[in-house]
């Protein structure tokens, strides 16, 4: 292991050496004479500028119509090959990136991280597609970028204004098997200087579907899932304004909130009392912006609060407060190189009984990145981190990527990439201050990755091929777990310690993980026919390296609930305002935490959708219908958590529109 | 623009080639049966997951099979989580938790028509004739306490609950012994002692929470306590010795670092009893300890020393020593397997959760 580390920084520098004598000179001069602007503009995000040695995909546009009234868990599930883990329909469901766990991906939302800070991880189900403008996933490591949790990958969620002259507004009305709706409306206005953007949105799920399962004595008996009934409505207000010709603000406001019934375990028998218990979230997000781009450079400045409350059973509930500051620039030196200084300050606070009252600390980040353009086909860069908290002194996060472009002709390339990333996961409120249980001496995670990847690309006039392929090693070590323990605790609060027996957390688990992902797609234009097609396949081993126990017998084997493989293949096609669309999608066998004597099955499921667009009073109505779960597969995606065979859904858009005749913005 | 339509279609192939090949080599093919088990082992399961299960063990073959419960059954599985599991005129009887149950199961391991239901929080069972008392916590008070807590009285022939026992908060191990029902309270310091035939109680007051019986040769009654996560100290902790006629505790065997669950077992002749501590801070080791029921000497030093030990048992015929490795519940635990000399002589892997030991006898 160690002497695989000691190799990457060489391979790194051979890889340079050979790719800046092989760069074409007169590329670079023409690379130079083009790229210099009189200001820094910045078009995208910091994790795209700084990585590019690393995979990333973002949800097309069509693919965010098809899902806008889908959860983010749906999304990811079906169009991407991460594995989700639905502990029923519409219920948790928490992700695994490349063989890691929950709390191993950063949920992040304009770069700040939304991951619950009392567990660690988020809940993906309560994310509504609609929400956002754009929905980003970045594999691999990015601590140094994006900070805690960036272990198996990121997911980025994003709203830019997009200084639109006139308005728009958009409903969508769906209603579907097992008492599902969904209501959806977005206004949005502006005159290129000022721009509101309103997104409302009320889904409920009476989630009643019926399931078949053998009793103990071997019979079939058919019942229907009660006690997993949701209920979840959002608001998102958002403004921005330029204060000047380099400059502008937003304020971006959400609020969320969702009720849920707490989907009981299958039953062994027929008329078994299915559960009964529920779970409320309320979450309500402010983030101010300010973004200026100058001859020096560019400035981003945000300050964030998020406030969640979570109540379970109607009666514990927990309280965490966020206050999150973040302070870049980025700025050029030469005609090559780039760079961007930061620093972020995050206050924490989190209530509830479990904390004795009220946990508090301040977590600090400071971070820098550089890029140099070694010509026109080449870019490099590094990136550093240090972050800190209470307990836990500063740490180093780097990250070295790479990128190499061969323009072989026109509407041809083929880039290389590569990346060396360590990268970290902070302990959660509830690891160090669970009562007397947690630990503030426990050590952050520590991961560390690398990857190598080709992405080729062919455009013709009425068509795209794409092709990617990527391989990835991943260590992760010191993962927190939880077990029983001995300790010392004035639990009688005598002011004498006793030894006391309860969980504790420690670091005690190393994982080992390699894999191979590849994605390919298509679309092309013939005729009137609009037909395109998505493969997308991962492989991978995530191994336990390191136990519970020097003999722990889980050790070289696959982590629990995590699938070898996983794919989804798409197909559309579209011909005069209509369109089809179908979606299968498979997750591998997998283990229950028994990872020695329990499998579960494999499964694949696919969607169909048919839609229809009109154009009435020149504005485009649409209509959709279609099948999810098309073969009634039974299906568990984890154990005893029934998920609903065959169902249907209707849906209609309507969208409105009034646009300034010179505004070509994007709507 | 052909060629690239080539290669994509190739690029779909290979995908399903790829996924063609899964065959998930992480799961193992379970031991040979065994036609005779001599124990079983409580695989608890993780909590909320519903995946508890029996393992059973063959002293004369050495082979242990996972999943009995489900193999018996033609797949189906228990649902639910172990609590404990107790043996009663050839006849099983799984009490189960999340949901609430327990699954009664035949010789063969087979279960019967319905499993007794309306149960909160079962924990242990003893049973005499075709009488069974469950002990059951209750629901949860405002504070996390078991105000509710009761013990439910069974008739074993309809499988029916037709009667409950008061008893105090976090009702744990039971014993019968004559008419008298002996009911470790365990959320709190006391013994509820309830006569079947008067319909009488008794409580017995002791300085630590008491958790399972054993009787030793000369009748008397031993109760484990602990110290409640705390709540008591460490000196105060250990065994009471009651006696069953004055139905008072006659000595307090001090054995500072008990388990906190008090699992314990006797050897043939009732004159020795193991049991389990937690060493001190900062080890997280366990190990096996003795106490003389004669002398009521504890043995100054451990006779096995481990880490996450949980369950314990001895085996009456041979006079072997199982213990349980839990693992910290975290995934599959063990089943170690000691010669009367303490030798390790035997190891195998159990379900998720591995605690009490159930002999057949």
């Amino acid at each position: 292991m160690d002497e695989r580390r000691n190799y990457c920084p060489f391979v790194m520098c051979a890889l340079a050496v050979f790719m800046q004598v092989a760069a074409p000179t007169s590329l670079l001069k023409a690379q130079i004479s083009t790229v210099r602007l009189d200001e820094v503009v910045i078009a995208a995000e910091a994790w795209q500028r700084y990585a590019p040695g690393s995979k990333k995909e973002e949800a097309d546009s069509l693919t965010k119509i098809l899902y806008s009234r889908s959860s983010l868990s749906d999304l990811l599930l079906q169009t991407t090959p991460l594995h989700l883990r639905e502990y029923g329909n519409g219920m948790l469901s928490s992700i695994s990136f490349r063989g890691t766990g929950p709390a191993h991906t950063a949920l992040l939302w304009h770069g700040i991280n939304l991951n619950s800070v009392t567990l660690g991880q988020s809940d993906f189900s309560q994310y509504s597609v609609f929400m956002f403008d754009d929905i980003a996933v970045q594999y691999g490591g990015a601590g140094s970028l994006n900070g805690t949790d960036a272990v198996g990958g990121s997911i980025h969620l994003l709203n830019q204004p997009q200084w639109l002259r006139g308005w728009n507004m958009q409903l969508q009305q769906e209603t579907a098997s097992f008492g599902g709706y969904f209501s959806g409306l977005k206004f949005q206005a502006g005159n290129g200087k000022l721009e509101s953007k309103t997104r409302l949105f009320h889904r409920s799920l009476r989630n009643d579907f019926p399931y078949t399962q053998q009793d103990r004595l071997g019979h079939d008996f058919t019942v229907r899932q009660q006690n997993a009934g949701i209920r979840m409505q959002g608001l998102m207000q958002e403004l921005a304004g330029r204060i000047g010709p380099n400059s502008w603000v937003a304020l971006h406001f959400w609020h969320q909130e969702d009720s849920r019934e707490i989907q009981p375990q299958m039953v062994s028998s027929p008329g078994q009392d299915q559960g009964g218990e529920q779970i409320d979230n309320r979450n309500s997000r402010l983030l101010a912006e300010l973004h200026h781009n100058s001859k020096a450079g560019y400035l981003n400045l945000s300050s964030a609060y998020l406030a969640d409350r979570q109540v379970y059973n109607l009666r514990d509930s927990i309280f965490t407060g966020r206050l999150a500051n973040q302070l870049s620039f980025e700025g050029e030196i030469g005609l090559r190189f780039r760079y961007r200084i930061g620093a972020q300050l995050q206050y924490i606070e989190a209530r509830s009984r479990a904390f004795s009252g009220l946990a508090s600390e301040w977590r600090n980040d400071i971070y820098a990145s550089g890029s140099y353009q070694f010509n026109p086909a080449w870019l490099i860069t590094l990136n550093l981190r240090y972050f800190s908290a209470p307990g836990i002194d500063a740490n180093p996060a780097p990250s070295l990527s790479t990128s190499y472009t061969f323009s072989m002709q026109e509407g041809r390339s083929l880039t290389l990439r590569a990346l060396a990333e360590r990268s970290y996961r902070i302990p959660t409120f509830n690891d160090r201050y669970w009562r007397d249980q947690g630990r503030i001496d426990l050590l952050p995670e520590r991961g560390f990755s690398t990857e190598i990847g080709a992405h080729y690309k062919r455009s013709y006039s009425k068509s795209v091929f794409n092709l990617d392929l990527a391989g990835y090693f991943l260590e992760l070590e010191d993962w927190i777990t939880w077990q029983p323990s001995t300790f010392l605790s004035d639990r009688n609060g005598d002011g004498v310690p006793e030894q006391v027996v309860d969980w504790r957390p420690y670091n005690l688990k190393k994982i080992r993980g390699a894999g191979i992902e590849f994605s390919g797609s298509y679309r092309m234009q013939w005729r009137k026919w609009q037909l395109g097609g998505t493969a997308l396949v991962a492989y991978q081993r995530s191994i336990l390296e390191t136990g519970l126990s020097e003999n722990d017998p889980a050790v070289g084997r696959q982590l629990p609930h995590t699938p070898k493989i996983r794919y989804s293949i798409s197909v559309r096609a579209g011909y005069r305002g209509y369109s089809l669309d179908v979606i299968h999608y498979y997750t591998g066998m997998r283990t229950t935490q028994d990872v020695f004597f329990d499998l579960l099955d494999d499964f694949a499921l696919t969607n169909i959708t048919a839609s229809k667009s009109w154009l009435i009073f020149s504005q485009p109505v649409s209509a959709s219908v279609g099948i999810r779960n098309a073969f009634d597969i039974a299906y568990q995606n984890m154990k005893r958590y029934a998920m609903p065979g065959r169902n249907y859904f209707l849906c209609l858009r309507f969208d409105l529109s009034k646009r300034n005749a010179n505004d070509f913005n994007t709507l | 623009m052909k060629a690239s339509v080539h290669s994509f279609l190739f690029a779909l192939l290979g995908c399903t080639l790829f996924v063609s090949c899964d065959r998930y080599d992480n799961c193992c093919v379970p031991p040979p049966a065994s036609s005779s088990p001599e124990l079983f082992i409580v695989n608890a399961g993780n909590f909320g997951q519903a995946n508890g299960e029996l393992s059973a063990y063959d002293e004369s073959t050495g082979a242990l099979l996972n999943g009995v419960v489900k193999t018996a059954n033609s797949g189906s599985e228990i649902g639910a989580g172990i609590e404990s599991f107790y043996i009663h005129e050839k006849r099983g009887y799984i009490i189960c938790n999340a949901p609430d149950k327990i699954e009664v199961l035949d010789s063969t391991l087979r279960f019967a028509a319905n499993p007794i239901t309306g149960l909160i929080t079962p924990r242990y069972m003893a049973a005499t004739g075709n009488t069974a008392y469950v002990s059951c916590w209750g629901p949860y008070g405002p504070n996390f306490d078991l105000p509710d807590s009761y013990v439910a009285v069974i008739d074993l022939n309809t499988l029916q609950v037709i009667d409950t026992v008061q008893c105090g908060q976090g009702p744990e191990g039971l014993h019968i012994s004559g008419d008298n029902l002996y009911i470790a309270n365990s959320f709190e310091n006391s013994i509820t002692v309830y006569n079947a035939q008067n319909k009488t109680y008794n409580s017995i007051i002791i300085e630590a929470a008491p958790q399972h019986f054993e009787k030793d040769d000369q009748g008397k009654i031993w109760a484990s306590i602990t110290g409640l996560y705390g709540a008591y100290p460490a000196e105060k902790t250990g065994f009471a010795v009651i006696d069953p006629i004055a139905e008072t505790v006659e000595a307090i065997i001090s054995a500072p670092g008990i388990s906190e669950d008090g699992q314990m077992t006797t050897n043939a002749s009732l004159s020795m009893i193991f049991f389990l501590k937690a060493e001190p801070w900062p080890s997280t080791g366990t190990s096996v300890y003795q106490v003389n029921t004669v002398s009521r000497q504890v043995m100054p030093e451990a006779s096995i020393r481990g880490e996450n030990f949980y369950g314990i048992g001895l085996s009456k015929a041979t006079g072997r020593l199982y213990i349980t490795d839990t693992k910290g519940f975290m995934g599959n635990g063990e089943l170690l397997v000691y010669s009367p000399s303490f030798e390790l002589i035997d190891s195998k892997i159990t379900g998720i959760g591995p605690w009490n030991i159930v002999f057949t006898e």
